[in-house]
């Protein structure tokens, strides 16, 4: 048997007492040896970020605590050691890199400075820091090195972001590097680089990774080992394949099978001749207020995009961040006014009207967001959320209630959530309690914004199967904005793609997913993680490939 | 410099506000009952007609409002404020004579609060939820809580009246005659009760201020990643923590730092200290208008100056700003 790097022993962190369970990890056994990547599987709340964090030492001082247990690195226990010690360890032996690249810069310091703080705290001569910075730059595949060391994190983009963070983790060789989520904010494309990132210096390395990630495409592509958690506990550990293609644990088996995959036939649909709603040559243009001595920016969000949504259908609209999806969905219910171009709901352009001639309208197309938790007002009751639609146009409190109560059932829930706040529900009930409150004023159109994204795959399923019941049952049209293409393929009927605020292809799902004309569209498809898992487990992966 | 780019547009703008604030001053004459040559009479004690007419044309009073306003600027722009009938002396010389007493005794209390409320601030954060924090906490809110004169009074009760260490008024020993450094000594001596009165508010405030945006700082994602580095906790204090924590509290030091000329009035009372505060004071109470609109011109330019100051120290401690505004 080789060597082991790490041995987790019997690791059991408490919780503050007032929380919902005594303990967040419970039990917890694992090892990692040189030169593997191990995966940590698990959905939120399962402890695998608290197992990571209890490793790097960096428990949240909030009464969590480690109650027993041992973290072996090298023979040592990491828990039993003095404060000055394990601050040595960290960030020269053991290098960790989270999951929001976006806040994990210090806005204020340059990153050249911050990578340097590594270097500082475990002794590099001053003299060898600044060519090291460089190096380092260069290694996780950042242009101009030089001029990016001089600026600051908010000049960079999501994905530059991370990879200062890895070259940050990376700065001293680890013999360990623990990423927690690396790439779930980020997009497909700029995903597969990272990851691809990070198993190139492993390989190069010899280094031993913990990966943590909900996402089991990503494992299927990135881990020799994955362990499941759930409740805090490991369900299941073992090579890759085992896990993955003969899950033994029945919850192992259901979160796999609640990976979205590529849908591999059309939706059937039975979509009324005229459309419900017609956009035409749709243009937003961000203009930034130039100063007395700056130039005005242009900055084109949308750039002429038109589309038709019928009775019953749903239409996808994917693109990465920054491609404009969302604001076309905000635009369509002219939450952003656009700046050009027609929204034609019954023989009426939406885009012209004037706010208060708009009123009437509102009703008729309404949105769901993305962040179930800050979308509810946290100081209305559930039921207040849901009649103030109805209220608003005209309908007597009886009626109203009745709807909510009706539809609260519909989506799922007890009538008496109506009498409870937000923040007693979960997020996968919250965006239930979206959806009714949508549904209260009887729209034609929903636009659906990312509104499955922030949720755990089992739960995700769980609220894609209620819209899908909803749209059948109401004849809705759907406008249903994401960036994940399988979600995309198992809910929509026809797919646009969209990059830079423009069209680039279009056109019936499953045909556009399988053989995509527009090499932008292909590059996505291509950035989705775990195909090759899906092809070879004797699922139809529908997707043509081009490895 | 990059920096200091967008600042010249305020430069322009601040000139505006300033010339508006200076018409703005020359209408509130006008506004006053009776003009100012009914006044000078009545200075005088009894006046006709006669009087009043030649006092008028001697003043231009009897010139279309358009040219008044002319004069008015040009002698501004010259410097000339204005002469108090009443002390007998220009406006601009009894301002820069009390200026400095002000500036001395403000900015000693700035830079006591400043420096003292950082201290317990970040103190009192790092040890959060502990007896030091509970302490530094009641004593900010205790500060926070009680009217400025009276601290005030308490502190030449306690130290002036029982204990006899520090001197209750003035800023100087009365008759002493000391020069150099003794002198120097018996400023600062007379010093300590006023600016330590007059920070303390401050202080309490600060001490507030900083703890909150420390511990709000505290739990963001770069504090995680400067540990994740193996930074040790006095860096990660300092230039992960603290530096961002100044954000909030640059805002607030510069809308005080405004205040530093006319914001001192009720400490210069109670100490009787020779500063602005108190000229501005008597001017009102004896209707001596040239005084009163001189201060009022001067804290104004003051208070645009602090805030391009302000502005310039955000936009170093904060590199963002200059794109978003």
């Amino acid at each position: 048997m080789s060597q082991r790097l790490l041995t987790v022993e019997e690791l059991t962190i408490a919780l503050p007492s007032a929380g919902d369970r005594v303990n967040a990890v419970e039990n917890v056994s694992f090892h990692l040896h040189p030169g593997e990547i191990l995966c940590i599987v698990g959905e939120s709340g399962s402890g695998k970020s608290m197992t990571a964090s209890a490793i790097m030492g960096l428990l949240p001082d909030t009464g969590v605590t480690v109650r027993s247990g041992r973290i072996q690195f090298r023979g040592e226990d990491l828990l039993q050691m003095s404060d000055e010690r394990f601050r040595a360890i960290r960030g020269s032996r053991i290098g960790m890199i989270f999951q929001e690249p976006m806040t994990a810069l210090n806005p204020v310091m340059r990153i050249g400075d911050q990578i340097e703080e590594v270097l500082e705290a475990h002794n590099v001569p001053k003299a060898n820091r600044p060519e090291r910075v460089l190096s380092l730059l260069k290694a996780v595949g950042l242009p101009e090195p030089e001029v990016l060391a001089r600026r600051y994190p908010f000049r960079l983009s999501g994905g530059q972001r991370q990879r200062v963070v890895i070259a940050m983790a990376l700065a001293l060789k680890p013999d360990i590097l623990i990423a927690d989520e690396p790439t779930t904010a980020l997009d497909v494309t700029t995903q597969a680089q990272i990851l691809k990132l990070i198993r190139d210096i492993q390989r190069a390395q010899g280094m031993g990774v913990i990966f943590i990630t909900h996402d089991f495409g990503v494992v299927a592509d990135i881990a020799d080992r994955v362990a499941v958690m759930q409740h805090g506990r490991i369900v299941e550990i073992g090579p890759v394949r085992d896990v993955l293609d003969r899950p033994s644990n029945a919850y192992t088996q259901s979160l796999i099978g609640a990976v979205p995959q590529f849908r591999d036939r059309p939706l059937a649909l039975s979509a009324g001749a005229e459309p419900v709603v017609r956009v035409r040559g749709l243009s937003k243009t961000y203009v930034t207020q130039g100063g007395l001595f700056t130039p005005i920016k242009e900055f084109k969000a949308l750039d002429n995009v038109s589309f038709e949504i019928h009775r019953g259908e749903t239409l996808g609209l994917v693109g990465e961040s920054g491609s404009g999806k969302s604001t076309a969905g905000r635009c369509l219910v002219r939450l952003i006014d656009p700046n050009g171009g027609a929204i034609e709901y019954k023989n009426t352009d939406l885009a012209k009207l004037s706010r208060p001639q708009l009123r009437p309208f509102r009703s008729k197309i309404q949105i769901i967001f993305q962040d179930p938790f800050a979308s509810l007002n946290p100081r209305h009751t559930v039921g207040q959320s849901i009649m103030a639609g109805p209220l608003a146009h005209g309908i007597d409190a009886r009626t109203a209630r009745e709807r909510m109560t009706r539809l609260l059932i519909r989506v799922g829930l007890d009538a008496s959530a109506a009498d409870r706040y937000p923040h007693e529900f979960s997020g996968g009930q919250r965006q239930r309690i979206g959806i009714a409150r949508a549904l209260a004023v009887e729209p034609d159109l929903l636009v659906a914004d990312e509104a499955v994204s922030a949720l755990d795959v089992s739960v995700q399923a769980q609220v894609l199967e209620l819209l899908r019941d909803i749209r059948e049952e109401f004849q809705l049209a759907m406008l249903f904005i994401t960036h994940d293409l399988r979600v995309a393929s198992q809910l929509c009927h026809r797919v646009l793609v969209l990059h830079n605020g423009r069209v680039v292809e279009s056109g019936e799902t499953t045909s556009v997913f399988r053989s995509p004309r527009d090499s932008y569209t292909r590059s996505l498809i291509d950035a989705v993680p775990g195909q090759e898992w899906l092809r070879s487990s004797g699922g139809d992966p529908t997707v043509r490939t081009f490895a | 410099m990059n920096k200091l780019r967008p600042v010249t547009g305020r430069l322009l703008k601040s000139v505006a506000i300033i010339a508006t604030i200076i018409i703005l001053n020359f209408l509130l004459i006008r506004l006053a009952p009776g003009d100012p040559a009914a006044a000078m009479a009545g200075e005088a004690g009894a006046a006709d007609e006669a009087f009043m007419a030649q006092l008028r044309e001697q003043f231009g009073l009897d010139r279309p409002v358009y040219e008044q306003l002319a004069y008015y600027f040009a002698d501004i722009v010259r410097f000339d404020l204005g002469y108090s009938y009443r002390q007998r002396e220009s406006v601009l010389g009894l301002i820069m004579d009390r200026l400095p007493a002000t500036l001395l005794l403000t900015i000693s209390g700035f830079v006591v609060a400043l420096g003292l409320g950082l201290l317990l601030g970040i103190a009192s954060a790092m040890r959060v939820g502990r007896v030091t924090d509970r302490l530094i906490s009641l004593f900010a809110l205790l500060f926070y809580a009680t009217p400025l004169f009276w601290v005030g009074l308490m502190a030449i009760m306690l130290f002036s009246v029982w204990l006899g260490w520090l001197p209750s008024f003035g800023m100087e020993s009365v008759g002493a005659g000391y020069t150099g450094w003794a002198r120097a000594a018996d400023i600062a001596h007379h010093l300590i009760l006023p600016a330590g009165t007059l920070g303390l508010f401050y202080v309490a405030v600060y001490t507030r201020l900083t703890r909150a945006s420390m511990l709000e700082v505290k739990d963001m994602d770069f504090v995680r990643t400067a540990r994740a580095k193996g930074l040790r906790r006095g860096l990660i204090v300092r230039r992960h923590i603290l530096r961002n924590a100044m954000l909030p509290i640059i805002t607030f030091a510069g809308i005080q730092a405004g205040q530093l000329v006319g914001g001192a009035v009720l400490t210069e009372t109670v100490f009787a200290w020779p500063g602005i505060g108190r000229l501005a004071f008597d001017a009102l109470l004896q209707r001596d208008y040239p005084v009163l609109l001189g201060v009022f011109l001067v804290t104004s330019i003051m208070v645009v100056v602090f805030n391009i100051v302000t502005d310039i120290a955000y936009r170093i401690a904060d590199p963002r700003i200059e794109v978003a505004s």
